[in-house]
């Protein structure tokens, strides 16, 4: 009855056969290193297969076929594959040089006539030579083959000669590709001699034969494209003659299309086109999977055969399908293996359901036929194994009535089978994402585990599909009829429950199923329920199940369900009724809203409400979820159909005033309703519902009722405490001590004592809280702080206290300081928070630069030279500036020392906005030669708020700089300290060679009318490593005044202008004459 | 099973958040509920899939199987309407099943601007079940 296994050739690729004789493994070792190389084959060989046999009489010889009727042999791909060889290879040691020579030809020419007559089926023979020398002519070697291909009657190219002395893979390699090459001409050659047959009438049966054999000798020529083109013709012919089909050769047929459409798919994978074998299974079950099952041997069994067949197919294709996925092939939701595995098994259940059908309606009480009228092996692919060989009619009937007798009795259903497709599916659809098509394969394993007789399974399959929200309506409520008949038959009353209270659910205008209401009413009476489904259990079944429910119910019987996330006949809600937060000595109201959705009244024992203290965070405060910190109760209450009932509670806070703290929550933990009483025999259950589940009316935002509600209150400490209504806002400057007047308040009703304020840094909210600093007592700063404030505060009585402090950081910072204080009478600190924000900023901006001497801004110094460095300080509030340092780079030296380890002469007092700028002349000493910038150091300001005791040191960065080389560096000297009208004023120049070479240069004195002149005008000179040039002139001075200083000018062949120029940039700009007439003391 | 003109079964609305919103069933469905309801559903896998690469709202048939065939549409907002019809009908082509799901997405659209209905929730409107009556009479 099962589908026709095609046999294990069709997993594996097609391999030729060649058989080789000749070689004597176990005594030389030789043979055997030759035999292993021709046994190990690896993908990128060619694809053969070898054996040895012993000699001739081990080759196959030709039997003689039954006359006998069908389609395809099923041993026929065997023959090609296993029995009849494309080759036979003789080998042998034989060297050209030989002393017995002759005799050896003879020798090899008796075993090439004996394995020639041997050979049936056109086999080739091919000769090796196994030679352990080489000849030293070649024409020697010519001659002997020659003379041995004579010999035994064979032409050259049959003959190979491997040297055993070389390298033994390589000849390998070379006998393997010759080898294959004679081997597909074998099979061509068959394939010519299928082609030629003559098919009488184009029977579509021998058509399709033809082409299958064509085909896979095609395949064994491994030339694929041929042999799909081969079975794809064989299909054709199988799919156009499906309506001349017999009846009784509807299963022979169906067998040989389906091995086609196999092949066709495997080779349409193997060339990877997998779209065509998808849309080629698609077409398949389009033609062939919606026909009639026919009535032969009889309409049930066709149709059982029928299904299965269609189940082998997707079963097969989904493995096809699967080998390509492993080798690389990218699968999607919508078509995986897992969609053919589905409907594999989507028939394997019909088959089992037909089966089933078959057992019911027509029950068998006789024995099994003997002799057995499917004993018979069969030569066909389909055929029945009661129609093998010519029988006469009579007997023919009788062995088919035999037959399907016998069949009806071996028939059952496999459920083990369809739960491994399913289970196979499932895990497809897993690998592809597909959630809901796994949930389907769940619900149709609960329905297999069902018909296998095991509810139990079935039912946890079915409850664990249920618990997703979102399945359809009608789906949802037939499976809970499904669990609900599930967990009847096992008498399992939790389970009993679970279903009856979610399809005791129905709408205002919907009508109640008036069993469902039973079987609540009777389990929650204790009484045995009725039977949901009588018909689908036998009579006796249903006794016994009641029998085992009456024993169930006359014990206690205790279960909770968890209604949390199911739509059951209860809805429920839960609010506090406050919003503010409250104090540990209140009682906090809270109100539980039950709406029956259900069509007749139910009466429930209680309504339990159960609320926990967790921290300000949501962690649950304790270890066990189900210990709640307040219980409230209520009992004996009606819900009447879709009305809401509302119950008011209060939780009084008291009862743990000592273990909720302050920021502590109070949550509605759960909701229980409770039917039967704990304390006396029966039925006691308990409907629960978690917080998630209270809250989720809230989610409704247009729920205007609902706002406002809330699970949760925040405790609080209602005692009141320490306010500050002074200074809440304070701005100061970065690093100054600056005072924030405080002005707390008692606003608690009750007398404080030793009142405080702290400052905690692990207290602190913001982690840049910790960068401010208090002054204590003792004028020090620290990090931390405790002030006294008063030692007694009367209710509603206001102290003012300074808090000095210093902020370390730019911005805006909050600072928690907590009160501390005693109510009086008690022994117990009460603590409080008092919240200040600090906001900071600089005193001044800071903008510094570098100066030639001349006064002029340069991006750039000249190193081993004269600057000026400028700072301007731009006043950022009303600030003095007492003192300022120099902290000057290594590379910068201070050419004057001002002001310097003192005080300023008087405080620069600068207002908001104003600029004061510094000054200093610097020498640029510079080691490296490198370009890059460098930092010029630090200042030190000294200042303090106007009006203010506390000074304060600032440390400000100075600017970068990048220093140039300067080859040669010129200075001046003036000859007098005043330089007057018509006196002679000498002028030296002072050129200073920096580098380690001599450089040449050429200076030139620039003539004005302003200067009589007395010197060279024009000079070359040589400027030794490190040796100053003086260059001296006289110059009188004709006017008097600020006049343009007399210049000079260089250039040198080996350093650039521009260098110099910048060189000379450093000379006076000008220079004052004084008048001639006056006396002048110095 | 009956197999009139475009063959079409069931509709079904799902928000983003996969919530049911809608779904209708022609009378033909009415022997076949919960296969039907059950392969929409199922179907939603590879409408989840299909939408994350879709370059337009209409996907197409997304799936099918020897029953039935499912066709899908995702709206911007990311609303999947999906259509099941009969895998043996005629069928409707693309622009006609384009015209479908245009007329359901402007139901749609009619339904939730609707002052007092609440995003996410099962919706109840007239608008859905006229617009559903007419492709099933179709």
């Amino acid at each position: 009855m099962d589908p026709v296994e095609p046999g294990d050739w069709v997993t594996g690729r097609p391999q030729q056969l060649i058989l080789l004789t000749g070689l004597d493994p176990t005594n030389r070792p030789l043979h055997n290193v030759l035999l292993a190389a021709f046994y190990n084959r690896t993908p990128d060989r060619p694809a053969f297969k070898v054996r040895l046999i012993a000699g001739d009489a081990d080759l196959p010889q030709k039997t003689k076929k039954k006359k006998t009727r069908g389609i395809l042999r099923k041993e026929w791909p065997n023959k090609y594959l296993n029995h009849v060889p494309a080759l036979v290879v003789l080998f042998m040691d034989l060297d050209w040089d030989h002393p017995s020579w002759s005799e050896k030809l003879l020798e090899a020419s008796s075993k090439t006539e004996s394995l020639r007559n041997s050979i049936q089926h056109e086999s080739r023979l091919l000769v090796v030579l196994l030679q352990e020398k080489t000849t030293s002519f070649p024409s020697e070697g010519e001659e002997k083959a020659n003379e041995f291909c004579h010999h035994c009657q064979m032409s050259s190219k049959q003959l190979f000669v491997v040297n055993t002395a070389g390298d033994l893979s390589s000849h390998v390699g070379k006998l393997e590709l010759a080898f294959h090459e004679h081997a597909q001409a074998f099979y061509q050659a068959k394939i010519k001699t299928i082609r030629s047959r003559s098919i009488p009438n184009n029977s579509p049966e021998l058509l399709v034969r033809q082409m299958f054999k064509l085909g896979f000798l095609s395949e064994l020529r491994q030339d694929t494209h041929t042999a799909l083109r081969n079975y794809k013709l064989a299909y054709d012919h199988c799919q156009n003659s499906q309506n001349n089909w017999e009846m009784a050769d509807y299963f022979e047929w169906r067998s040989v299309a389906g091995l086609l459409n196999y092949k066709i798919c495997e080779l349409y994978f193997l060339h990877n086109t997998p779209r065509d074998a998808i849309t080629l299974m698609n077409k398949h079950m389009s033609a062939f999977f919606y026909g009639e099952p026919g009535n032969y041997p009889s309409a049930q069994l066709a149709g059982i055969e029928y299904s299965l067949w269609k189940s082998k197919q997707s079963w097969q294709f989904a493995e096809l399908f699967e080998r390509a996925v492993v080798n690389g092939l990218t699968a999607v939701a919508a078509v995986n293996p897992g969609t053919f595995l589905d409907y594999a098994s989507t028939h394997f259940a019909t088959a089992n359901r037909m089966i089933r059908e078959l057992k019911a309606t027509s029950p068998i009480s006789a024995s099994y036929p003997n002799p057995d009228p499917l004993a018979s092996a069969v030569d066909f692919y389909g055929q029945r194994p009661w129609r093998v060989g010519p029988l006469d009619t009579a007997t023919a009937l009788h062995l088919e009535r035999a037959a399907i007798f016998a069949l009806q009795l071996r028939l059952h259903e496999n459920h083990d089978g369809l739960m491994t497709l399913l289970s196979a599916a499932s895990m497809q659809y897993k690998k592809y994402g597909c959630p809901r098509l796994h949930r389907k394969i769940m619900i149709e394993s609960g329905d297999a585990q069902a018909a296998a007789g095991k509810p139990e399974e079935a039912l946890k399959l079915w409850t664990h599909v249920l618990r997703e929200g979102t399945l359809p309506e009608n789906l949802r409520l037939t499976l809970l009829n499904k669990a609900l008949w599930s967990s009847y038959c096992n008498v399992l009353l939790k389970e009993t429950m679970w279903s009856v209270i979610q399809l005791l659910r129905v709408e205002p205008s919907g009508t109640l199923d008036p069993l469902h209401q039973e079987i609540f009413m009777k389990i929650c009476d204790a009484k045995t329920p009725a039977n949901p489904f009588s018909t689908q259990l036998a009579e006796n079944q249903v006794q016994h199940i009641s029998m085992l429910w009456k024993q169930k119910l006359e014990e206690s019987q205790f279960f909770t369900v968890n209604c949390s996330k199911l739509s059951t006949f209860v809805q429920v809600s839960a609010c506090f009724l406050q919003t503010e937060p409250v104090s540990v000595d209140m009682q906090v109201p809270l109100r539980v809203t039950l709406t029956l959705q259900t069509s007749f009244p139910i009466t429930f024992s209680g309504v339990r409400v159960s609320a926990y203290h967790c921290e300000s965070s949501g962690r649950r405060i304790g270890t066990a979820d189900d210990q709640a910190t307040f219980n409230v109760f209520r009992s004996n209450i009606t819900l009447q159909p879709f009305t809401p009932s509302h119950f008011y509670f209060a939780i009084d806070l008291k009862d743990s005033a000592s273990i909720l703290k302050e920021g502590h929550l109070v949550t509605i933990g759960r909701v229980s309703l409770e039917i039967g009483d704990r304390t006396q025999k029966g039925v006691f259950s308990t409907f629960e519902w978690d917080g998630n589940a209270l809250g989720r009316e809230r989610l409704n935002l247009l729920d205007l009722k609902a706002y406002g509600q809330q699970l949760s209150v925040r405790v609080v400490n209602m005692v009141g405490t320490i306010t500050n209504i002074g200074d809440k806002n304070i701005d100061c400057l970065l690093a100054e001590i600056a005072s924030a007047k405080l002005r707390l308040k008692n606003e608690t009703n009750r007398e404080l004592s030793d009142v405080r304020i702290e400052f905690k840094r692990s207290e602190q909210a913001s982690s840049s809280a910790s960068s401010v600093l208090f002054v204590d007592d003792d004028n020090e700063l620290r990090g931390e702080l405790e002030l006294a404030v008063a030692s007694s505060m009367k209710p509603g009585d206001e102290v003012d206290r300074a808090l000095q402090f210093s902020s370390q950081l730019h911005g805006s910072v909050d600072l928690l300081l907590e009160s501390a204080f005693k109510i009086s009478g008690e022994k117990e600190v009460q603590k409080g928070r008092v919240a200040l924000t600090i906001t900071s900023e600089d005193p001044f901006i800071v903008r510094s630069q570098v100066l030639t001497l001349n006064g002029i801004p340069v991006t750039k110094v000249l190193n081993r030279s004269t600057h000026l460095l400028k700072v301007d300080l731009k006043s950022n509030a009303d600030i003095e500036i007492t003192r300022i340092d120099w902290l000057l780079a290594d590379v910068v030296q201070n050419a004057l020392s001002i002001y310097s380890e003192n005080d300023l002469p008087s405080p620069d007092v600068l207002l908001k906005g104003d600029v004061v700028s510094y000054c200093t002349p610097i020498d640029i000493f510079s080691q490296e030669d490198s370009e890059d910038e460098k930092p010029l150091g630090r200042m030190v300001v000294f200042w303090r708020r106007c009006g203010s005791s506390f000074s304060v040191r600032s440390t400000v960065p100075l600017c970068r700089t990048v220093i140039s080389t300067c080859p040669v560096s010129i200075n001046v000297e003036v000859g007098a300290k005043i330089a007057e009208m018509r006196k002679p004023l000498l002028i030296t120049y002072v050129l200073l060679n920096n580098t380690l070479e001599v450089i040449e240069a050429t200076t030139s004195f620039d003539l004005t009318d302003t200067f009589m002149f007395s010197g060279d005008k024009l000079r070359s000179v040589r400027l030794l490593p490190g040796v100053p040039l003086r260059i001296e002139v006289t110059v009188m001075a004709l006017a008097a005044g600020r006049l343009s200083f007399p210049r000079l000018t260089i250039r040198s062949p080996s350093i650039a202008d521009s260098i110099l120029l910048d060189a000379l940039r450093n000379l006076p700009a000008t220079i004052f004459v004084l008048p001639l007439a006056k006396e002048y003391q110095s | 099973m009956i197999n009139p003109g475009n063959g079409a079964l069931c509709i079904s609305i799902v928000g983003k958040e996969n919530a049911r919103l809608w779904s209708g069933l022609s009378d033909d469905a009415s022997r076949v509920v919960c296969e039907v309801e059950l392969f929409a559903h199922v179907s939603l896998d590879i409408v989840d899939e299909r939408a994350t690469k879709a370059t337009e709202n209409y996907l197409g048939q997304v799936y099918s199987d020897h029953l039935y065939k499912c066709f899908a549409y995702v709206s911007s907002t990311g609303v999947k309407f999906v259509l099941v019809t009969d895998s043996k009908s005629q069928g409707l082509r693309d622009s006609e099943m384009r015209a479908i799901f245009k007329k359901l997405h402007h139901a749609y659209c009619n339904a939730i601007s609707n002052p007092f209905y609440v995003v996410g929730q099962p919706i109840k409107s007239k608008h859905l079940t006229e617009a559903a009556k007419q492709i099933f009479a179709q």
